[in-house]
């Protein structure tokens, strides 16, 4: 398809999508390889605060774990994630965003309003008030993000579907007397489905760096469970010996990040140009 | 101007409203007793009564919210369980430390940020701009914690070139309190040894702080700018002679940077969110740290309350970023 | 070639830009003269080149555009040898004055009118004029009184916004003549006009030209236009220059097929609405010789293989056509 070939041709975006496919493929197969499976719960009191060597590539942490069988279940654990908030997040947000950026008047003026609450605090002070407050595990985590990244995609949605209402053929379809459901389900979304896509892209981005966040402040998933904040927030009374608790988990957080911001751009500059050709 | 001014505070009040009452239901969405979970772990039943009162958890649902907007009207945030003390007292002792430290990051960010910008549309597409696209989007990708931590590592412990933590070193006393920043009340007393002092620990925090947001300002920067390269109106003012240096450093940077302006604001917010996280890696006596204390002692009073006062300074700073661009474009106010 | 010194002489000039398909020749082989104080209409389809022409002369061409051959000649001078610095400094606004399209998008949004035309002044006003601001605001000002804008001192400080499109092309008018250049080049002035503020402003600025001795190139594609306000019509056709003849020859005795079917076409004439068959090619796929042959009446064999060479049938009147031309005998038929 045309689509894949100009994919093809940018370089950066072809890296971002890497990674990612690289990630998905680590969480699939990941519980599979490690090297040492049992260390996502158990630890090994003889091997702590290992260095890099050819057993551990990554060393071990101070409760002897290697940290490479940890980084790479980490992995799926951000990941499972950032797709579980974005879910979360789009399942209440595309709607309630297509419904008010269509119907408009008070309807449309109270969303607005409710998500102007939301946005009233920066993210990330709110993802860690929610946090905390909601403190479940897991789901408390996933709760608090999805609590907080609900309102951006809720607005997105919404001038998406103000800007696409204004198309002739909205006005064609409701003389026709289609209903306003399936106008909106069945017309509007699939026309901002692709820049819909490219801001979730982003956007997982940005969760899993939240997540991180939250990971290393003690709120996000509870411990055993591997997770890279939580691994960074454990290096710091290690360093500056134990070089390697604190960068192989940070490096992971890094890879991750820029694989979803290199794919979202890329997807960015395909569709916009194509959108504009196409409009 | 003035009635712009005027709208946009009225603007700012429902918002903020919301946020009122918007932790006044996460009070009552915890899970058990609201009274036991702000008065915290460490509770006695007398400490857990006397909250009960002064909110009046016993009482109708209507009546305390009109108790709690009353109290922060009369500008009460609470009381902290840990220290027993005024939380309002405790915020605005943190707040200057706060402020230096987002100043100096958004500081340092728009300075290296907006002339990366403009180098890197001025030298669209050669590898120069190549070269600074990458570190901004890395720039992105980074985790500010991590950065953070790195830093700290790298430079104080294995260099020893700066400070790990803390705003002066030990056995300094700050200088008289003007702003409240040190970096500034030092210079104004013309305490040179304590300016040193304080911008050393200023540094390294600054500098993670302002990595994310020096990133975004360069590609919004690089996008302006080459968004008004292509305008008619550069155009026509190479048609009629303007100098290439009037007409790049004057007309084209200030079409430029309006976008950037506006969002500013947002990237204040992210930075006063990052902060939070900054602040406690390295002992930074901010807002930041205080809510990471309260996270960390399960301090519920307090970590609303820091997330009612950073939401209006954030409101604050949406305003005065509304202001500035309207003084920057002309056509803002025109289209009330 | 028409007059013994023109003010502006263009000799062969070809120009080619970088497409996707390779290099394609956007002008090929223009000729075309104006002499002092003479206002030449330039003519022709959109597409044509004329407003290409026009800012090549200013050394305005576009990225990855190509001189291939050709002179353009201002006051003796080759203007392609300069650079930009000195066509810049030089040339530009002092010597060669530019009225833009759309006024509306060749203002800049953020800068009030007055400081834009006094930055033109500042760099480009003649010595005459005087070199202090206050000079220059006066010289402004008198210009606006004539071309009639209420109020001109409190005009000064608006933005442009606040204008009607008629109102900002006389301040365009204004700023053209400012520096008192020897040639304007207004490229079609008046497209983005209604009717009457046309003709007000063409008035205007035949009215102008004349009192100033000031040359004009009226860059459009109105040929009713071009019959009341121009001494002298140029044709442009596909990036080739046609024919150019004296306003009196207009209604009877043009020659070349191009103009003689464009003429027909204007909805003055009296009978049927005509058109000329076919469309102007694409920029990539230009027909080898005269570009006009595959849709001429007059074709004949040479005009597929060669581009026909200018000639002068008499003072002022010259024509690029084989079928005209008198080394080929043979007959244009009278109606076509």
């Amino acid at each position: 398809m045309h689509i894949l070939r100009l994919f093809a041709r940018d370089r950066a975006a072809l890296l971002g999508l890497i990674i990612i496919l690289f990630a998905v493929l680590l969480t699939i197969i990941g519980p599979f390889i490690v090297p040492y499976p049992d260390d996502a719960f158990e630890a090994n009191i003889m091997a702590r605060l290992e260095p890099p060597s050819w057993e551990h590539w990554f060393g071990t942490d101070d409760f002897g774990r290697d940290i490479l069988t940890r980084v790479i279940l980490g992995t799926g654990n951000a990941l499972g994630v950032a797709v579980g908030v974005a879910s979360a997040a789009m399942f209440v947000g595309v709607p309630l965003g297509l419904l008010a950026g269509y119907h408009g008047g008070r309807f449309g003026e109270a969303v607005m309003r409710v998500t102007d609450v939301f946005l009233a605090v920066p993210s990330l002070i709110l993802a860690i008030a929610l946090a905390q407050l909601l403190r479940a595990g897991i789901g408390g985590a996933i709760l608090a993000l999805s609590l907080t990244y609900w309102p951006h995609f809720c607005r997105n949605v919404y001038s998406e579907t103000r800007s696409a209402k204004t198309a002739t053929f909205v006005e064609a379809l409701e003389s026709m007397g289609a209903s306003s459901s399936r106008i909106v389900f069945m017309h509007i979304l699939p026309n901002i489905a692709s820049p819909i896509i490219v801001r979730v892209t982003v956007g997982l981005g940005y969760i899993i760096m939240t997540a991180a966040v939250l990971g290393f402040l003690g709120i996000g998933v509870p411990p055993p469970t591997p997770d890279w904040g939580a691994a960074i927030a454990n290096s710091r009374q290690h360093l500056p010996e134990a070089w390697w608790l604190v960068s192989f988990p940070g490096l992971a957080i890094f890879l991750a990040v820029l694989g979803f911001n290199l794919l979202g751009d890329g997807l960015r500059d395909i569709i916009d140009p194509r959108l504009r050709r196409a409009r | 101007m003035f009635l712009f001014i005027v709208r946009r505070l009225l603007l700012a009040i429902p918002a903020l409203f919301g946020l009122v009452l918007l932790t006044f239901i996460l009070i009552h969405a915890v899970p058990g007793d609201p009274a036991a979970v702000l008065a915290g772990d460490q509770a006695t039943p007398q400490q857990i009564q006397a909250l009960r009162e002064h909110y009046g958890f016993d009482r109708p649902i209507l009546e305390q919210f009109f108790r709690y907007v009353s109290q922060l009207a009369s500008g009460s945030l609470g009381i902290s369980y840990m220290t027993q003390r005024q939380i309002s007292t405790e915020i605005i002792e943190r707040m200057p430390a706060t402020f230096e430290l987002t100043l100096f990051a958004m500081t340092l960010a728009t300075m290296i940020g907006i002339p990366l910008g403009v180098i890197s549309a001025y030298f669209h597409n050669r590898w120069l701009d190549h070269l600074l696209r990458i570190v901004s989007i890395g720039g992105l990708a980074v985790a500010s914690f991590w950065l953070a931590i790195m830093l700290q590592f790298t430079f104080s412990m294995e260099l020893d070139l700066l400070p790990v933590h803390g705003r002066l070193s030990q056995g300094l006393n700050p200088p008289p309190f003007v702003t409240g920043m040190i970096v500034l009340d030092s210079l104004i007393a013309g305490r040179f040894d304590l300016f040193r002092d304080a911008f050393a620990h200023l540094i390294l925090p600054g500098f993670a702080l302002a990595v994310a947001p020096l990133a975004t300002i360069m590609r919004f920067t690089r996008a302006a700018v080459l968004s008004t390269l292509r305008r008619e109106y550069v155009f026509y003012e190479r048609a009629v002679g303007y100098p290439r240096l009037v007409l790049m450093g004057k007309y084209v940077l200030r079409n430029s940077l309006v976008t950037p302006v506006t969002q500013i604001g947002l990237l204040l917010g992210a930075i006063l969110g990052s902060a939070v996280v900054i602040e406690a890696i390295f002992d930074w006596p901010g807002l930041g740290s205080y809510a990471v204390l309260s996270i960390a002692t399960a301090d519920y009073q307090a970590t609303l309350a820091v997330v009612l006062v950073v939401g209006c300074v954030y409101a604050l700073i949406n305003i005065l970023v509304d202001l500035v661009h309207a003084a920057v474009d002309p056509r803002i106010l025109e289209q009330l | 070639m028409s007059s013994p010194d023109p003010l502006l002489r263009i000799a062969q000039f070809a120009l080619a830009f970088r497409t996707e398909a390779g290099l394609s020749t956007v002008l090929d082989g223009v000729d075309l003269e104006v002499a002092r104080g003479e206002i030449l209409g330039l003519v022709g389809e959109s597409g044509c080149g004329k407003s290409t022409l026009v800012r090549a002369i200013l050394g305005l061409m576009p990225q990855g555009a190509r001189v291939l051959g050709g002179r353009i000649e201002f006051g003796g001078q080759n203007l392609l040898d300069l650079d930009e610095a000195i066509l810049s400094r030089d040339i530009r606004a002092g010597r060669i004055g530019f009225i833009p399209q759309d006024p509306f998008q060749s203002f800049n949004p953020l800068f009030r009118v007055g400081s834009q035309m006094l930055e033109i002044m500042r760099w480009h006003a003649p010595p005459e004029i005087g070199r202090s601001r206050s000079a220059h605001r006066a010289r402004l000002l008198e210009l606006m009184e004539r071309v009639r804008i209420p109020a001109p001192d409190a005009a000064l400080k608006r933005f442009p916004h606040e204008f009607s499109g008629g109102q900002l092309q006389r301040l365009m008018i204004t700023a053209a003549i400012a520096c008192k250049p020897d040639l304007v080049l207004a490229d079609e002035p008046t497209s983005a006009l209604d009717v009457t503020t046309q003709q007000q402003i063409l008035a205007l600025l035949e009215e102008l030209a004349r009192e100033m001795n000031t040359a004009v190139i009226l860059v459009t594609h109105d040929l009713g236009l071009v019959a009341q306000y121009c001494d002298r019509v140029s044709v442009m056709y596909a990036g080739q220059t046609v024919e150019s003849f004296p306003h009196e020859r207009m209604l009877e005795g043009v020659r070349h097929p191009y103009t003689r079917m464009l003429l027909d076409c204007h909805p003055d004439r009296a009978g049927a609405l005509k058109g000329i068959l076919g469309i102007v090619p694409g920029i990539a796929r230009m027909p080898p010789g005269c570009r006009f042959g595959p849709r001429c009446p007059a074709l004949l064999p040479i005009c597929g293989t060669r581009r026909p060479e200018p000639e002068m049938l008499e003072a002022g009147h010259s024509v690029q056509c084989w079928a005209v031309s008198g080394s080929v005998v043979s007959k244009v038929p009278a109606d076509v």
